[in-house]
């Protein structure tokens, strides 16, 4: 394959991959188990000379683990269902005939929303509503965040991970793991995958992963790792998969960040010391707000990443950290009304489950959690990363400026 | 129509019908569409010996270059068809423009008469101050379009012509209250005419040498911008053809070494080496998405540009060797491209130079995914493309066409394990006697190649079975595109071959004299086979200037279709 | 709760765009946190005693006694607040006060109406807003800055300078309150001097300086012999406009303004000008 000298020295650090890692990629991208993902690879290749690699994250998405022992009643109700659950049978069954229909949507609209205007979604902590049904089963992906910091989380149930590691902490997925949205009709997950995969294409999301000081892919116990952002899209073969070998350019500038993280490999799987992770996120722009004034963004606390090297030069594995409760529901508080009158969340209901299950993000003084443990499957192909550039002024089009100074 | 549409068209086809091939007399053999007062402007003195349609790039350029690069120009150019085995520069001596093309041009014309004439631009272009500003102003619209006329035909207007124009200019004032108005009919006409979109080409009886007409200073000044620098003659050039600078030879010697060692001449070489590569077929080139899935818009618009700046780099910069372009491995990359041959790329935006290693196999022009992409079919590559297209664009020496009774089954069976490459599957032509003759000829040149797959990515295997990379060239054998690149720098017939097309490229026609090629090519090769100096020496030759005789015999030929 | 699904998150991005009634529209860089890009001022007259004051190196907005004003985003403010002109009252007012429109005053924006709600015409789109516009907020009618940021100073008997922006912010988030008090940065409208199409305005280093379509700033200097320095090209017809003038002393003729000849930087900021280069400016 071709690999070469660059000229005038203009790659810092240069992301050389090893051979076979760009031989016909054979990395599938299904929702396995991810037991497979996370055992110790067969037969891992000799690190590239430099001991750089890079990687361009294609999926990102929560880890759900199909099956019925996980919501025994099924997904949890929609808005609509919640409030027939709440009337008399009879009247139940009266407003479910079909005659009865556009008298049930208008009552059960108008439950969505509040006093002076206000709605479950754009403003949740106005309401009192049911909880959610929570994950059942045992079972959940994730890492275990609070082992290496006891006290610092409050009390809740851990899980074991499918590969047989106790004391996962993801209670994001024990709140959420039983919505309509994660868990899928009939168990069969994948509208988050191909929901997440699109934002991932779309460049607004792209996270590249860069890792420097690699001198075995089995075991190391200095690397660098950097988590970040980048605006370059990826390419895309006619299955949707990112093909690999494309160059990317991180950035740091907002909404984009770059998290310089430090880490170890053991057997063939690199983990990150705990560090707040923060990642963009943007909803689009439109409508009555603008989202990006809103700054949202993938806000990981205490956070750590467990990637298991492939043969085939992939990297699959997990980020998890503590998130702000309201984190989990922005978007469809963004949403706003519409959130709750076309899909149907409960945003009020869900928050309030949050609060209850909350597990990190502890206030020192009232000792009270405002964070849940969550937890994000990563698949991530060979790609060439280049570092942030040497910072320059930047010029603005006409009519902006870039203030620069934080502290005016 | 309105006047605005009637008008210059009527003037373009007076023009078109009167502009002719003569022999001495002028005389047509066709009727005459003549306005009410107009009169056809003909051509005696002196005489018409050919005209050169501008091609898009001259076009755009000669627009960017005398009204700026902020003018729109948007429109469908027609195409100059290419004749078998010649330059376009060649077939842009016989090419005519539909009324279909005419029509393209008009409102391409239009459009860029209203940019030059609107309120954020007119008063750069105006000459004066108008009498009044919604009214015809003679003296003031003769001011203002005799310098663009100068420059749009590249001499000064004829006190014809610019009546002529200025009229219309008047004409349009009157309906539209608007002097400005009427500047952009008259520079829509100026734009549409023949004039401008031919390169005129005018001889005159050589003093040195009777009976042997050589080109007049203007002529020689456009051949010079466009052949140089690709784009219309500038103030200065035109002053030296005026003040007669340029039929003097050590004189016009000096202005050609200037021109060529202008930075403006980069874009002279790219546009020789887009027409001597054929590169009017990226337009066309399509993959297959699935068998090739990073070939994708942004790729097809970088290769072409890669290889130019490759050729650039080595022939400009470095003032370096011509037959280096077969052998060397410094080329640019963008990101895109570099996915294609998976090597990293320092930035997202714009090119970065890059250098292959010696274990890529890749040998200058040859191994660049341009070359290997645009000779290979959508889904699978072809040697006997890449051999023919060899033979054809580097060594000057065409192949015919496949007859049409060939069953390609068996080479477009990329799947077959039994003939799991090329080289196998190509077997059955290359053994049948019937093929052979041509397939000999083709294949063995393109087989080094074939470690480079059909938009030029690089591979070993082909269906799990190693790929032979050896080929053999007029008796010379080698191994793989490196072998190859030497191979074809060792050619004699390569640089004959650009020092011919370096020479079609210069006059417009191909040249029949293979003795003044061949004394070409030896200068050529003194001065270290630099393209500047070769290109310097084709410009500077009298015989470049020379018109065949064939071009002056009697009888008249209608050049120019009529409306 | 995260919507990740096509289908919810087509039907909330829906939801968002019949919020307003309104179709989506690009918007200017509008946000006033430092470290996003600040929207030029447009050039309409300032409310009554605002003015213009230079801390450090970048402008901001005062009242007539010089403190300085500071933006409350009211998209940051949905949450607390399904009216967000409503949100400062009380413990909020301790600490902020809105800067008042003039007595008499009509209220000409307001955040856009709720879900069922229909477009009125006597309030403006926030997003197609001027400078200025008068909303009815807690502490009555105030002004409202690029249809987004209530303006409010600093309540308290003397003018601080500013404190930088997203102190005293009441979150626990501290992204929160970065988000949510901002100074009102001030930049001048772009200047639409006399010059060649090709030309135009960029923002470089606290003025505005001349650049080409692509924001390459321009500049000038010496350029010896063989220096590698891009000459802006000028059209060959042109008579020149004002101090733009036409050199054809190359071989392609160049712009010069004020006599002097005009080179194109690299791609990038100020910092692409090279070493002996003077920045251009109107």
């Amino acid at each position: 394959m071709d690999r070469g000298k660059t000229g005038l020295g203009l790659m810092c650090g240069g992301a050389a991959i090893g051979v076979a890692a760009l031989m016909a990629l054979t990395g599938s991208l299904s929702m396995e188990a991810p037991a497979r993902a996370e055992a110790p690879p067969r037969a891992l290749p000799a690190p590239p000379p430099g001991g750089v690699m890079g990687f361009v994250v294609q999926d990102f998405v929560p880890p759900v683990i199909q099956g019925m022992d996980a919501c025994p009643k099924g997904t949890s109700p929609k808005v609509r269902d919640i409030y027939l659950a709440s009337l008399p049978a009879d009247e139940r069954a009266r407003l479910e005939r079909k005659e009865n229909e556009p008298e049930l949507t208008k009552r059960w609209q108008a439950t969505v929303f509040g006093a002076d205007g206000t709605n479950i979604c754009s403003q949740p902590d106005k309401f009192d509503r049911p909880l959610l049904a929570t994950v059942q089963s045992a079972d959940a992906g994730g890492l275990d965040l609070d082992g290496d910091a006891p006290g610092e989380s409050c009390s809740h149930e851990e899980f074991t991970a499918p590969d047989g590691r106790t004391g996962i902490d993801n209670q994001e997925y024990r709140v959420m793991g039983c919505t309509l949205e994660w868990r899928g009709k009939d168990g069969i997950g994948g509208d988050l995958l191909t929901g997440m995969r699109q934002f991932h294409a779309s460049g607004e999301w792209t996270q590249v992963i860069l890792l420097r000081g690699v001198d075995s892919l089995e075991n190391d116990d200095d690397v660098e790792v950097i988590y970040a952002n980048t605006p370059d899209r990826p390419q895309l073969d006619s299955h949707g998969n990112f093909l690999p070998g494309y160059s990317f350019t991180i950035s740091d500038k907002p909404p984009r960040h770059r998290n310089a993280l430090h880490g170890h490999i053991v057997g063939g799987v690199l983990v990150t010391d705990a560090q707040d992770i923060k990642l963009a996120q943007t909803w689009g722009q439109g409508g009555a707000r603008d989202i990006r004034g809103a700054r949202t963004a993938y806000d990981f606390r205490h956070a750590k990443l467990r990637l298991a090297f492939q043969p085939d030069g992939s990297l699959r594995g997990l980020v998890g950290g503590y998130r702000p409760v309201f984190d989990v529901i922005q978007s469809p508080a963004i949403g706003g009304a519409g959130a709750a009158l076309a899909a149907g969340i409960d945003c009020a209901g869900t928050l309030a489950t949050l609060r209850k299950y909350a597990d990190g993000i502890r206030d020192p003084k009232t000792g009270a959690c405002s964070g849940v443990s969550s937890a994000m499957n990563l698949y991530a192909v060979p790609a060439f990363i280049n570092d942030v550039p040497a910072p320059s002024a930047r010029i603005a089009p006409a009519g902006t400026a870039h203030a620069g100074n934080k502290t005016l | 129509m309105s006047p605005f549409r009637t008008v210059p068209l009527g003037i373009a086809a007076v023009t078109l019908v009167a502009t002719l091939w003569l022999a001495g007399t002028a005389s047509t053999s066709a009727p005459v569409h003549a306005e009410a007062n107009g009169s056809p402007a003909l051509l005696t003195d002196p005489q018409v010996v050919g005209m050169r349609r501008l091609t898009e790039a001259q076009y755009r350029n000669s627009i960017a270059d005398i009204f700026g690069s902020d003018i729109r120009v948007a429109g469908r150019f027609e195409p100059i068809v290419r004749p078998a085995h010649q330059l376009i520069a060649s077939g842009a001596r016989s090419s005519a423009i539909t009324p279909s093309g005419l029509e393209q041009f008009d409102a391409m014309a239009r459009e860029i008469a209203r940019q030059v004439f609107d309120e954020e631009h007119r008063a750069q272009f105006t000459a004066c101050v108008p009498a009044d500003p919604a009214g015809a102003d003679a003296s003031c619209a003769g001011r203002t379009l005799a310098p663009l006329g100068r420059l749009l035909f590249r001499r000064p207007l004829s006190e014809q012509e610019l009546a002529l124009y200025v009229r219309i200019a008047g004409e349009g004032a009157g309906p539209t209250r608007s002097f400005a108005k009427g500047l952009e009919l008259a520079l829509g006409a100026m734009l549409v005419s023949p004039l401008f979109l031919y390169v005129v080409e005018t001889a005159q009886p050589d003093p040195v040498r009777p009976g042997v007409m050589r080109l007049d200073d203007n002529s020689r000044a456009a051949r010079l911008s466009f052949m140089l620098w690709n784009s219309a003659p500038n103030a200065a050039l035109l002053d030296a053809a005026a003040a007669g600078r340029l039929t003097d030879q050590p004189q016009l010697a000096a202005t050609v070494r200037r021109m060529v060692a202008s930075p403006r001449f980069e874009q002279g070489l790219r546009a020789f080496f887009s027409d001597m590569l054929l590169f009017e077929k990226f337009d066309e080139l399509a993959k297959d998405p699935v068998i090739y899935p990073y070939f994708n818009q942004d790729v097809l618009q970088a290769l072409p540009e890669q290889m130019l700046r490759t050729i650039t780099t080595q022939l400009l910069d470095g003032d370096g060797d011509y037959r280096e372009l077969f052998t060397t491995r410094k080329t640019w990359m963008n990101r895109a491209l570099g996915a294609l041959y998976r090597v990293p790329v320092s930035q997202s935006q714009g090119w970065v130079p890059y250098e292959f290693t010696a274990e890529s196999d890749r040998s200058g022009l040859l191994g660049l995914a341009g070359f290997l992409a645009m000779y290979s079919h959508s889904g699978r590559s072809s040697p006997t493309l890449r051999g023919r297209a060899i033979r054809e664009l580097l060594l000057c020496q065409p192949v015919p066409n496949p007859p049409g009774n060939v069953n390609f089954t068996a080479v477009q069976d990329t799947g077959n394990k039994a003939m799991p490459t090329a080289r196998i599957r190509l077997d059955a032509h290359t053994t049948d006697p019937v093929c052979a003759g041509c397939h000999k000829i083709t294949d063995p040149i393109g087989l080094p190649l074939e470690r480079f797959d059909g938009i030029g990515g690089f591979r070993t295997f082909e269906n799990e079975a190693a790929i032979d990379v050896s080929g053999e060239m007029d008796d010379t054998r080698f191994t793989g595109g490196d072998g190859l690149g030497k191979a074809i720098a060792a050619s004699k017939d390569a640089t004959l071959c650009v020092t011919s097309r370096a020479l079609e490229y210069a006059t417009g026609r191909p040249s029949e004299d293979g003795e003044l090629i061949e004394r070409l090519e030896g200068g050529f090769a003194a001065q270290g086979y630099r393209l500047r100096q070769l290109i310097e020496t084709i410009a500077s030759l009298p015989q470049t200037y020379e018109v065949p005789t064939e071009s002056i015999k009697a009888g008249t030929t209608l050049v120019a279709t009529r409306r | 709760m995260r919507l990740d699904t096509g289908m919810a998150r087509n039907a909330s991005l829906a939801a968002l765009a019949a919020l307003a009634g309104l179709g989506a529209a690009s918007l200017p860089a509008s946000a006033q946190p430092a470290d996003l890009p600040i929207a030029a001022a447009d050039g309409s007259p300032f409310p009554p005693g605002v003015r213009v004051r230079k801390l450090g190196n970048a402008s901001v907005y005062t009242d007539a006694k010089g403190k300085v004003l500071y933006g409350l985003d009211m998209r940051t403010l949905l949450r607390w607040a399904p009216d967000p002109a409503r949100f400062c009252d009380a413990d909020c007012a301790q600490n902020w006060t809105a800067l008042a429109a003039p007595t008499g005053s009509t209220a000409n924006i307001r955040y856009p109406a709720g879900f069922e709600k229909t477009a009125d015409d006597r309030f403006m789109d926030p997003r197609k807003a001027p400078d200025w516009t008068v909303i009815d907020g807690a502490q009555g009618k105030q002004w409202v800055y690029k249809g987004w940021h209530l303006v409010f100073t600093r309540a308290g008997a003397k003018a601080r300078p500013a404190d930088g922006d997203g102190a005293d912010g009441n979150d626990a988030d501290a992204d929160a309150n970065e988000r949510r008090w901002n100074t009102l940065k001030y930049v001048p409208p772009p200047p639409k001097p006399a010059a060649p199409g090709v030309v135009t305005t960029a923002f470089v280093d606290g003025a505005y300086a001349f650049a080409d379509r692509e924001g390459r700033v321009l500049f000038t200097g010496k350029c010896e012999r063989d220096c590698a320095w891009r000459p802006l090209p000028a059209p060959m017809a042109s008579s020149g406009l004002g101090e733009w003038q036409v050199s054809l002393a190359g071989d392609a003729p160049e712009w010069t303004f004020k006599g002097k000849r005009v080179f194109v930087g690299a791609a990038g900021g100020s910092g692409t000008v090279p070493s002996g280069g003077q920045i251009l400016r109107p």
